[in-house]
């Protein structure tokens, strides 16, 4: 076995979401590929919890369908979880002594646990890393970091636990029969991060000093980690009274010369809409991370969804030039935010990166090594721009160089206004046309210089799948598995201005073409048709409503099903 | 003063204002000219933003960094801006419906977070740009376009509003006394913290010809023996019924947002060296 995923579940106190945490952090540190996500019942503390770690010798794209090893402290919180959690046919079941399982898990591998007392999330972890060969010392050594700065007791108390897991591993095992052990070698230690704290230190890479954000789920980490970070940083991170008023601040500080950026989820983006036509039309950088959730509305606040696709790419009043860039996993979140800082700096314009809640709170292992990426600069007015200064002067590439306050001689008003290219108010219908024009040049450029997508699979393929964001992970999981020689794959990262022209020839190159996405309304499909032609009678949509990201499972059936309708 | 740098005619744009003639913000215009020449103010240091309306059109007249943004949205740009660039002068100017209707929940904020800004109310009870609708200012019964009937709602007093937010400068300006309202935007400027100045500035077209003589007679300075710190007085102050209370009802002294984040800095990190990548990223290890 070079992969198993182990799920933890039980009420809150019982440390599952803990459990998940150290045996995360021991593989990361043994070199492993993880991939660790967590999900909670409403209540604010206490109430149910859950944590599935997927651990591996290769690389990994997403979370496993199924569990293999599933430690389920009480049954009656596990119930929550039914559809999220789903143990493998052959799993192997840990449950309290005593505590009943439900019917149609009655006939599983269970074997029943002491796990009551203080530290049963520490037993489990000794007791499934134990019996199905998880680095050991590494996840001793995780629980004493963990536990490093309370009270000896605590830590003696824990590792007692530890101890008691092992032990009570030895008297199971006996009666186990065959088990599923994980087959690694050891190697550089990688860094556990999620989606949006790669977005967070992306940004910090790129070079942003200045953050103005508010709450709003599942993009809050990214405010947390910036108020952690930028003021040691020597910038300024800002908790806003709304949205509004974030993005305002990001524009002001923006205008005044640093790198900004804000962070929010679909219903946070409404309220930014008029402030982003503004920076479109003032020709301000400015950086959107939005992490989708299940919307419209307050929707499904803590699940994944990737309906925000068309308010991103058109929402706004006016004609309004925008970049949008997409992630599908956590390192691309980082390259992701750095591109959009580029983009928005060097085209003085808003760029949103598009992420979504399966992305930015799952975590995954990284290598420290590609965190790397090149940072582009602001074209600052020089001396001779500043001879009879013109901010808005018209140039071939639509780019022109920006005057900081306190740069003498460099005065003049920005404006929500249509203007001229001094800056001045014109409501001339020949100088909108033409400033629309300026401003628009710009998404052309981009295109050019930043055609952003992947393209793995077949080289000529039968089937061409067009597919985007968090669904990219599950799709190229089912691909492995399928292992199909004539389905490929073009996932634009690059969503605004889409890389069409490639996009178009892989088209033209497939028999059939799949488009598959987690909005109902098929919003890919929608803005695809905008941009390129997809052939007539032969495009289909898989597509369903977030709430839980696409699996590679139900990927892997439906690629089946075509199959058959081919054959 | 033949020393100083500049005049107020070096801050005149080229721009023609749109104003209507007889407007009050004519005489805020002169009024800020004279300010920045008063408090030498380099024009590439200042940075003057507005929201929309009327009043917002301003910083297009003026010779030093403007930003006429959205409606209601002058105060978190400027924040934004103080925060980036903390050795600008940043003014935001703006209308009653732009600070107190859609801005209203900025403006709440910033004077908590005791900004280090001034603010330039320019005060007009009704909405002129979008052509005569009732604004929070407006009294309660007038007629306007938008109230047939009479306006239904009670009307803000700025200046109260401002004192109960804990706004640390608070003052109130007639537009008809360009002198006194010069004076006024000057101490306003010059406070270290968060300014409220309300300009009563006469809407001639849609509120009346005769409105700044209407209104010159309501006038009266703050009493000599007004405590600035005072912040039940100063309530009383702008609200005794039929009287126009000009002066500096409210001044304290308090961090800004600006003390506060540079000491939040010197919390993060002391004074030590920022942290190095490797740092950063041992946080994730």
């Amino acid at each position: 076995m070079n992969e198993l995923t182990i799920a933890f579940v039980g009420a809150g106190g019982d440390g599952a979401v803990a459990a998940g945490d150290i045996i995360a952090t021991a593989c990361a540190r043994e070199g492993l590929h993880v991939v660790k996500t967590e999900a909670y019942g409403p209540q604010i503390r206490g109430g149910e919890s859950s944590a599935v770690v997927r651990v591996s010798s290769a690389p990994i794209h997403g979370q496993a369908d199924r569990v293999d090893v599933l430690v389920v402290f009480s049954w009656a919180d596990f119930g929550r979880f039914r559809n999220e959690v789903v143990a493998a046919d052959d799993a192997v079941i840990f449950c309290e002594r005593g505590d009943a399982p439900p019917p149609e898990l009655a006939s599983r591998a269970i074997y029943e646990v002491d796990f009551k007392g203080a530290a049963k999330n520490v037993l489990a972890i000794a007791l499934v890393a134990s019996l199905f060969g998880l680095p050991l010392d590494a996840t001793r050594n995780a629980v004493e970091k963990r536990f490093a700065k309370k009270k000896a007791a605590v830590i003696e108390a824990n590792l007692a636990a530890f101890d008691k897991g092992i032990e009570t591993g030895l008297a199971l095992r006996p009666s186990m029969g065959d088990l599923k052990q994980l087959t690694y070698e050891r190697g550089t230690p990688r860094l556990l991060m999620s989606g949006n704290e790669a977005t967070a230190f992306g940004a910090i890479h790129a070079g942003c000093r200045f953050f103005a954000g508010y709450p709003i789920t599942p993009s809050s980490e990214v405010l947390h980690f910036l108020g952690d970070w930028l003021p040691k940083l020597r910038g300024t991170s800002l908790q806003t009274e709304d949205e509004l008023s974030a993005i305002g601040a990001v524009i002001g500080a923006s205008f005044a010369g640093v790198k900004s950026m804000t962070a929010t989820s679909g219903p946070g983006l409404s309220l930014m809409s008029e402030m982003l036509g503004l920076a479109s039309i003032a020709e301000i950088p400015a950086v959107i991370a939005n992490v989708q959730r299940g919307g419209p509305s307050t929707g499904i606040p803590t699940k994944s969804e990737q309906s925000d696709l068309m308010h991103a790419v058109f929402g706004s009043h006016g004609d309004t030039p925008r970049v949008v860039i997409a992630c599908s996993d956590v390192e691309e979140s980082f390259h992701a935010t750095v591109d959009a800082f580029n983009i928005a700096e060097e085209f003085q314009m808003p760029v949103i990166v598009l992420s979504d809640q399966s992305i930015a709170q799952r975590r995954a292992t990284i290598d420290a090594s590609s965190l790397e990426h090149e940072v582009k600069e602001r074209l600052l007015a020089t001396p001779p721009d500043l001879n009879e200064y013109r901010r808005y002067r018209e140039t071939p590439d639509g780019i022109s160089p920006m005057a900081i306050p306190s740069t003498p001689g460099g005065m003049y008003q920005t404006n929500g206004l249509e203007h001229d290219e001094q800056g001045r108010p014109n409501a001339s219908f020949v100088m909108h046309e033409q400033m629309n024009a300026k401003r628009y040049r710009k998404l052309e450029t981009i295109a050019e210089r930043y055609p952003l997508y992947r393209r793995f699979g077949a080289a000529k393929p039968e089937t061409g799948i067009l597919c985007w964001g968090s669904s990219v992970g599950p799709l190229r999981e089912a691909m492995q598995r399928l292992n199909n020689p004539n389905i490929g794959v073009f996932a634009p990262q690059m969503l605004m201005p889409l890389p069409a022209r490639d996009m178009q020839d892989f088209i033209d190159s497939c028999d059939r073409i799949v488009v598959m996405e987690l909005s109902y309304s098929e919003q890919f499909f929608r803005y695809l048709r905008a941009y390129v032609d997809l052939p007539r009678g032969r495009t289909s949509v898989y597509k369903r409503s977030g709430g839980k990201a696409l699996t590679a499972g139900e990927i892997e059936t439906y690629l089946l099903s075509l199959e058959e309708v081919t054959a | 003063m033949s020393c100083a740098p500049y005049s107020p005619l070096d801050y005149k744009t080229d721009l023609k204002p749109v104003w209507c003639p007889g407007c009050g913000d004519f005489a805020v215009l002169n009024s800020v000219y004279r300010a920045l020449a008063d408090l030498h103010c380099e024009p590439h240091e200042t940075v003057i933003v507005s929201g929309i309306g009327c009043s917002s059109r301003l910083p297009g007249y003026v010779e030093t960094y403007g930003f006429n943004s959205l409606h209601g949205r002058a105060l978190p740009i400027a924040t934004g801006i103080k925060l980036a660039a903390p050795k600008l002068k940043v003014i935001a100017v703006g209308g009653d419906g732009d600070g107190i209707a859609i801005g209203g929940n900025h403006f709440i904020h910033a004077a908590r977070r005791n900004v280090d800004i001034a603010y330039f109310m320019m005060d007009n009870e009704i909405y002129g740009l979008t052509k005569g609708q009732a604004g929070p200012t407006t009294p309660r019964g007038d007629k306007t376009k938008s109230t047939t009937y009479g306006n239904p709602d009670a009307r803000v007093d700025p200046c109260g509003l401002a004192i109960s937010l804990g706004s640390s400068w608070v003052g109130r300006a007639f537009a008809g006394d360009v002198k006194g309202t010069t004076e006024l935007m000057k101490a306003a400027a010059s406070h270290h913290g968060f300014a409220f100045l309300n300009i009563i500035s006469p809407c001639v077209t849609w509120r009346g010809d005769d409105q700044i003589k209407l209104l010159r007679p309501r006038v009266r300075a703050v009493p000599d023996d007004h405590v600035r710190g005072d912040r039940e007085a100063a309530l009383r102050l702008t609200s005794e019924p039929e009287k126009i209370t000009v002066g500096v009802l409210f001044e304290d002294q308090r961090p800004t947002l600006l003390d506060e984040m540079i000491e939040i800095r010197e919390r993060a990190s002391g004074v030590n060296m920022p942290p190095t990548r490797t740092e950063l990223l041992a946080a994730f290890a």
